[in-house]
């Protein structure tokens, strides 16, 4: 685990960091009841869709799609997902991915008492029915947590896809 | 030189010098032979009959042969859809798309005339653009620096008189161009240089469907940009899905509809919904929950009265009295679409569900790999909050993550694996195939719901292609 420290308290990164890490164990257990309480009421999940562009037309702004989202939800609709995925019909988890969410290249921009951002990068790896080769894919993460009744609770998080074509037949799980 | 993979050239380069007129390259290729083997021509002969008799053999879908001629025979010889007028709003605008695997550029000329290049330089192959999209006012290839500008006609070359003197054909340095047509802001291109038949005469019939869904308000629509992603199965077992099969929604998105009002799904209403085979393979089906057309009702209802302006009379009658809560189709071959009420922020009452239209593309990779081209459309002159929750019903229903797509995924993909058995398994798609036809003022050959018979139109239309 590599992060830096910018004159900030040193309990509160490993705090952050011990955050990321206990939320790819939940997700990775299909505990999404515990995911729920890790979220904050106003939370904002995004993914934008990733274009490929020109150099000249390069800036990270311009190769994230503004119409079109892979996830564009709030904790509404965070929690129709949750429940439809415990319900035995939800058949693209059923039976359920494997997955393993590998949380690197932690840095922690901004921490103080009430808010934290923190960027990762996360490499994705799924196994699904009796197939040999898993799906893997990466993206970065740009999370702002804020510390709520002795908790950090994820408010924000923007994830930027490697790929611009999704290599994964269906993204039937939280990133 | 500049340097790079250049595509986006605002200006023309001063190293290259003007060497024709603005005249207009009208160069088509030739497509590739596709003889069938006598195995191929053995299995698609049995197919027909079999079809005939309401039956579709599964080696249709998985089999790698059939695969390889539906690349000539089906896709170089039909109107493809690649992209919609709004994706390219201004001179310049260019996006990169497929038809199977042929790289295309979908460029809007500075005359504003959209016209459809190959996506390879003429000189010795070289893709010009590796972006998705972008706006030029020239191509160049990267390798040797050929200079086209955005009607496909060479404007000159580095060294141009050492490298290819005044003399020669200049045709030879053209770009690729492919007959391109356009329906209702819809491009659509046809890979044969001498297309069988033009757009309006493949699309026929369909037409009047088609016309339900991107025709509706004046002000035209917008689409977003596509969510792509990359599935392992055949492209066929969607365009079979899309085509007829409204039957499935209630047990593969148990979970999806479980999100929708209770008293707004009714089994009474349900079975008031139409399946329509619409002849040349276009297949399309309406389904009921309430009686509202795709739920606009609730939104937007002066869309209602906006097309009675841009509808036939026969179009309109038929939309308000029958298409109801859920249009889906499927045009020859591979562009679905979908319009339907669906859930936003949760579902669960009448207010939380939107209407949603999307578009797609089931673009065939290989026998048994296809990438999806998801796109989300609204008329622009939608309300803006309907522009906003229209948008999440539609990311949050039929998506890669969508409550109700994520399920069909695992439907196409196991069929096609089921489809690697070294059996002959003969499926019987053959839901409905008891009942009588109905007359409801529209074309083609109308069922009540349930039933294949938009399904079955695609694979007879597939077949008889194949065979031609």
């Amino acid at each position: 685990m590599i992060y830096s420290s910018k004159n900030m308290d040193g309990n509160h990164i490993n705090d952050l960091i011990d955050v990321l890490l206990y939320e790819a164990e939940i997700l990775d257990n299909h505990q999404y009841d515990k995911w729920i309480d890790m979220l904050t009421e106003d939370i904002e999940y995004k993914m934008p869709v990733r274009i490929t562009r020109e150099k000249e037309d390069k800036e990270t702004d311009l190769e994230l799609s503004k119409s079109q989202y892979h996830f564009i939800d709030n904790k509404e609709s965070i929690l129709m997902r949750v429940n439809r995925y415990k319900n035995e019909y939800a058949w693209s988890e059923n039976p359920p991915s494997r997955t393993k969410h590998f949380i690197t290249n932690v840095r922690i921009e901004k921490v103080n008492e009430t808010e934290s951002i923190v960027k990762s990068y996360v490499l994705f790896y799924r196994s699904r029915r009796d197939n040999a080769y898993p799906e893997i894919f990466a993206y970065e993460r740009l999370d702002k947590f804020r510390y709520e009744n002795n908790k950090w609770k994820l408010a924000k998080r923007n994830i930027i896809p490697e790929n611009s074509v999704l290599p994964l037949m269906n993204l039937s799980n939280f990133l | 030189m500049v340097q790079g993979d250049i595509k986006t050239i605002r200006n023309k380069p001063k190293e290259v010098n003007d060497i024709v007129s603005e005249d207009e390259s009208f160069r088509y290729e030739e497509i590739l032979e596709y003889n069938l083997s006598e195995r191929a021509f053995k299995m698609l002969g049995e197919a027909e009959s079999l079809i005939d008799d309401g039956y579709v053999p599964l080696y249709l879908l998985s089999d790698p042969e059939i695969y390889e001629a539906e690349r000539i025979k089906v896709f170089a010889s039909s109107w493809n859809f690649l992209a919609h007028e709004s994706e390219i709003p201004y001179p310049g605008d260019y996006v990169v798309r497929y038809i199977e695997q042929t790289p295309l550029i979908v460029v809007r000329g500075e005359d504003n005339k959209i016209r459809v290049f190959l996506n390879a330089c003429p000189h010795k192959g070289r893709e010009f653009v590796k972006a998705e999209i972008g706006n030029t006012s020239h191509i160049r290839c990267p390798y040797h620096g050929f200079v086209y500008n955005t009607k496909g006609k060479l404007v000159g070359c580095p060294v141009q008189k050492h490298a290819i003197g005044d003399v020669i054909n200049y045709n030879d340095f053209n770009m690729y161009r492919v007959n391109v047509e356009i329906y209702k802001g819809f491009i659509f291109a046809n890979l044969d240089p001498k297309p069988k038949n033009d757009l309006s005469t493949f699309l026929g019939d369909f037409k009047f469907y088609f016309d339900l869904v991107s025709n509706r308000s004046e002000a035209g629509l917008s689409f977003t940009n596509p969510q792509r992603w990359v599935v392992p199965f055949n492209w066929k077992a969607a365009a079979d899905n899309f085509a007829g099969d409204i039957y499935h929604a209630f047990t593969a998105h148990a979970t999806g509809y479980a999100l929708f009002p209770k008293e707004t799904i009714k089994a009474n209403t349900v079975l008031t919904g139409l399946q329509v085979d619409a002849g040349n393979g276009h297949g399309i089906a309406f389904s009921r929950i309430i009686d509202s057309p795709q739920w606009y009702g609730n939104w937007w209802p002066e869309l209602i009265r906006k097309a009675k302006n841009t509808l036939t009379e026969s179009e309109y009658k038929f939309w308000v009295k029958y298409s109801t809560s859920t249009i889906i189709g499927n045009v020859f071959p591979n562009f679905g679409f979908l319009n339907a009420g669906m859930p936003f922020k949760g579902g669960s009452t009448a207010e939380a569900i939107a209407p949603i239209l999307t578009f797609r593309v089931w673009n065939p990779i290989s026998h048994d790999k296809t990438q999806i081209w998801n796109w989300f459309a609204i008329e622009n002159d939608a309300p803006e909050d309907l522009k906003k929750y229209s948008y999440l019903a539609y990311q949050h229903s039929f998506t890669a993550n969508g409550v109700f797509e994520e399920d069909d995924m695992e439907n196409w993909i196991t069929q096609t694996h089921a489809g690697n058995s070294m059996l002959k398994l003969k499926l019987a798609e053959k839901v409905g195939e008891y009942k009588p036809l109905i007359d409801v003022g529209a074309p083609g050959n109308v069922q009540s719901y349930p039933s294949d018979i938009g399904s079955m139109s695609f694979w007879r239309e597939l077949v008889n292609k194949l065979l031609e």
